[in-house]
């Protein structure tokens, strides 16, 4: 039981790379584990294990207006995959705010009140708005000035999605070095995950 | 609930694997003694520590939820760390000493506490301190600073973040200095020297910052000290006469109840969760909890109360490069804590190396930008960006305290609650010193300047010291006045918080620590 632990100091040589990434998702598809990243499962359309189809297309289409880009880097299945997670081992910036396990009614609740107000103003779900009707949802979220909205406030859920936008869209290795910001990792994330392409083989 | 009684006996028990129990572990082995460390969250590995800022996140505290109130809430869960290494393990190693005018408080400027030792009674302790775990810096650059001897290593770089929020200073007839880290500017003791990749947050693979895992744990383990990892210690358990700790409590994963015996038991479970074990202690001879007869445990719970200045520079900044803890200091608000309507000492932490993303990222202060601004914002932000972090003294208070709450966790533990306010001489400092670095950035010429809402840093008190055993829990070493051999490692011990940052002096206290109990036994 009791275990006398030396440190691995010498073990891990200056900016070697393993193969091991922040972002990776397990998924098991015909009984094997699956190492993906976000964008990765978004391609390959994994399943959610957490949030609705309704919640999914609710949470993509305000995250994508908030941090363009965030659909196709897997903000769903990144949130979805950490919403399933145990909440110590959560990886999501919600854990620094305040928020207390478990997380998933703050984000259900909050994708329900974001619906709602869809519904009271344009009478149809995000994924069938216009860009000037998300854009208007968008900025009265960032204002709080959404009546009768019956979550968290807008604000602060704003606050958050778009914490998790920018972590799945610039958190990453090729995010930060696209807006030219080299990434210098030690302990490098991955390029090795298993494609959309060949999961689909 | 199944309970488990193991018949462990060892001369030392330590509870929590962080700084102070560490530091405290490695000096009793070499001592000879037995040691047991029990630490709540799992065990980690230098090959553990991914550069990232998400998974970064897994280092903080996975414990029972910590409640919070008060208008300056403590931040448990970014301020604190769990498993292997604690909090230190992903600390950002700003290792300053406390100054002269930090320990007496009360007496001085009649506000607050006075701590039962001085500056003198530390300095031999951080000299001896830095000497072991190495520490890069230019003492005679900060002007500032208090008697000691000259840092081990020469100051890590300065890079062009750097360099450029300096002119401000400059022009403002301020001063700044090479921060004092404790990382390696050189190879040190067989630990390599920095990459200046900025990625401490996420925990330094390469052993250059001085965290448990390359400094004492390695020490411990040496000598033969044990650990045991998912142990959650629930209370201390102590004689018939009640001044005698003579173990611990602890619940494993899976929630069997163990009890392990010691001649000598220390908590350095960090300010909160020492607190919230000694309450729970409760006993016929401790009503109140353990080492409560003062009814002061819990209490003069303290925060750092800290903003960002942040803004646009027309220069390249390579804001990504050097520490995350920062490059340079200036502390020439720090001597005269009497500001009228404002109290208390501050400093800045200058040019801290930034990530795109998370709580310090740069995107996230502006959550004003988005839709299709924000790609060209974080590109531009990306070469151009700087930063600083104020840090102030927070005033000890009585009310600020660590209670238990009704809610309980999953072993049937009662929560930490846990309530901080800051008054309005402390509001008023922050303000000051913000206008002050806004003025500094506009003078260093920066294009656009924002700031970031007041947070909390740092946690301290709940378990303070002091000469009078009627208003402290410990004595000056960390012992508790109403037990023997029950000492308190952390800075929970502080009495007053200076507006340094406290690992450093955690550890010259934890070293006071280990020598008594060494030389009690
Ligand atoms: C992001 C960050 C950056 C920081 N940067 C700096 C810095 O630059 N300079 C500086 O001076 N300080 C810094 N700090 C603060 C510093 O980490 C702490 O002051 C220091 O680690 C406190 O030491 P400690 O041993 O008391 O607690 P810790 O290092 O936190 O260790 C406590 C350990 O006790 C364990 N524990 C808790 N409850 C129990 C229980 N019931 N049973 C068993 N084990 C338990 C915890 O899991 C933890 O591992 C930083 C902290 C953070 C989080
Ligand atoms: S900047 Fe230096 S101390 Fe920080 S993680 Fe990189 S190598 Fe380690």
């Amino acid at each position: 039981m009791n275990s006398n632990k030396t440190s691995d100091a010498t073990d891990t040589t200056r900016r070697s790379f393993l193969k091991t990434s922040a972002m990776a998702m397990t998924y098991m598809v015909g009984g094997k584990a699956l190492l993906l990243t976000p964008a990765a499962a978004h391609a390959a359309q994994m399943p959610m294990k957490v949030l609705s189809a309704l919640e999914v297309t609710t949470l993509e289409t305000l995250c994508e207006a908030i941090v363009p880009g965030s659909r196709s880097a897997g903000i769903a299945a990144f949130v979805d995959y950490q919403l399933a997670e145990k909440p110590h081992n959560a990886l999501l910036m919600g854990r620094y705010l305040g928020l207390e396990p478990p997380f998933a009614p703050f984000y259900q609740q909050g994708l329900a009140a974001a619906h709602q107000a869809a519904l009271t103003q344009f009478d149809r779900p995000w994924s069938q708005l216009t860009e000037s009707q998300i854009k208007s949802l968008v900025d009265q979220m960032f204002t709080d000035a959404i009546a009768n909205w019956s979550a968290a406030p807008a604000s602060f859920l704003f606050f958050v999605w778009r914490a998790d936008a920018c972590d799945v869209v610039y958190g990453t290795q090729s995010g930060s070095e696209t807006i030219g910001m080299p990434y210098m990792a030690h302990i490098a994330p991955s390029d090795k995950w298993l494609s959309a392409k060949e999961l689909q083989k | 609930m199944e309970s488990i009684s193991l018949q462990d006996k060892f001369d030392v028990l330590i509870v929590g694997a962080g700084a102070a129990g560490s530091l405290i572990a490695a000096k009793a082995v070499q001592g000879g003694k037995s040691v047991l460390i029990l630490e709540a969250g799992p065990e980690r590995k230098l090959g553990d520590l991914e550069s990232s800022q998400i998974s970064a996140r897994k280092l903080k505290w996975g414990g029972a939820p910590v409640e919070e109130s008060g208008n300056h809430k403590i931040g448990n869960s970014f301020n604190s760390g769990y498993g292997t290494g604690g909090s230190a393990l992903h600390h950002y190693a700003v290792w300053l000493r406390l100054h002269e005018n930090d320990f007496n408080l009360a007496t001085e400027q009649g506000v607050g506490l006075d701590w039962p030792i001085n500056y003198k009674d530390l300095m031999p302790y951080y000299d001896r301190i830095q000497a072991e775990a190495g520490i890069s810096g230019d003492a005679k650059a900060e002007k500032w600073r208090p008697q000691g001897a000259a840092y081990p290593m020469p100051a890590l770089p300065v890079f062009a973040q750097g360099q450029v929020i300096a002119k401000g200073f400059n022009k403002l007839g301020m001063a700044v200095s090479p921060l004092p880290l404790a990382i390696n500017s050189q190879p040190f003791k067989g630990r390599s020297s920095c990459l200046y990749d900025g990625w401490c947050d996420a925990g330094c693979p390469i052993g250059a910052l001085a965290n448990p895992l390359v400094t004492y744990l390695p020490q411990a383990f040496a000598g033969g000290a044990s650990i045991r990892h998912n142990s959650t210690v629930s209370r201390v358990l102590h004689d018939a006469s009640g001044r005698k700790a003579t173990g611990v409590e602890y619940f494993d994963a899976d929630g069997a109840v163990h009890q392990v015996l010691a001649e000598q038991v220390v908590l350095s479970a960090f300010a909160v969760q020492n607190a919230r074990i000694l309450l729970n202690s409760k006993s016929t001879k401790h009503p109140a909890g353990m080492a409560n007869s003062s009814d002061k445990v819990g209490r003069y719970l303290m925060t750092h109360p800290a903003q960002l200045v942040l803004g646009l520079f027309d220069q390249q900044t390579d804001c990504h490069l050097g520490a995350t803890g920062g490059q340079l200091l200036c502390q020439d608000d720090y001597a005269n804590k009497d500001k009228g309507e404002a109290f208390g000492s501050y400093q800045w932490l200058i040019a801290n190396a930034t990530k795109p993303n998370d709580l310090l990222g740069i995107a996230t202060g502006r959550a004003d930008i988005y839709g299709a601004a924000l790609d060209p914002f974080m590109r531009k932000a990306a070469k151009h960006f700087g930063q600083m972090n104020f840090v102030g003294e927070d005033i000890p208070l009585e009310d600020n305290r660590i209670t238990l709450s009704e809610r309980s966790d999953q072993f049937g533990l009662p929560l930490a609650a846990t309530h901080h306010s800051i008054n309005e001489r402390t509001r008023a400092l922050v303000t000051e010193g913000v206008n002050k670095g806004v003025e500094v950035f506009k003078a260093a010429g920066a294009t656009e300047t924002w700031t970031g809402p007041t947070v909390a840093m740092h946690l301290m008190g709940g378990t303070v010291m002091g000469a009078d055993a009627k208003e402290s829990v410990c004595d000056q070493y960390g012992r508790c006045h109403d037990l023997d051999n029950l000492y308190i490692a952390g800075p929970g011990l502080f009495p007053s918080s200076g507006a340094v940052n406290p690992t450093f002096t955690v550890h010259a206290l934890a070293l006071r620590t280990v020598e008594k109990m060494l030389a009690a036994s």
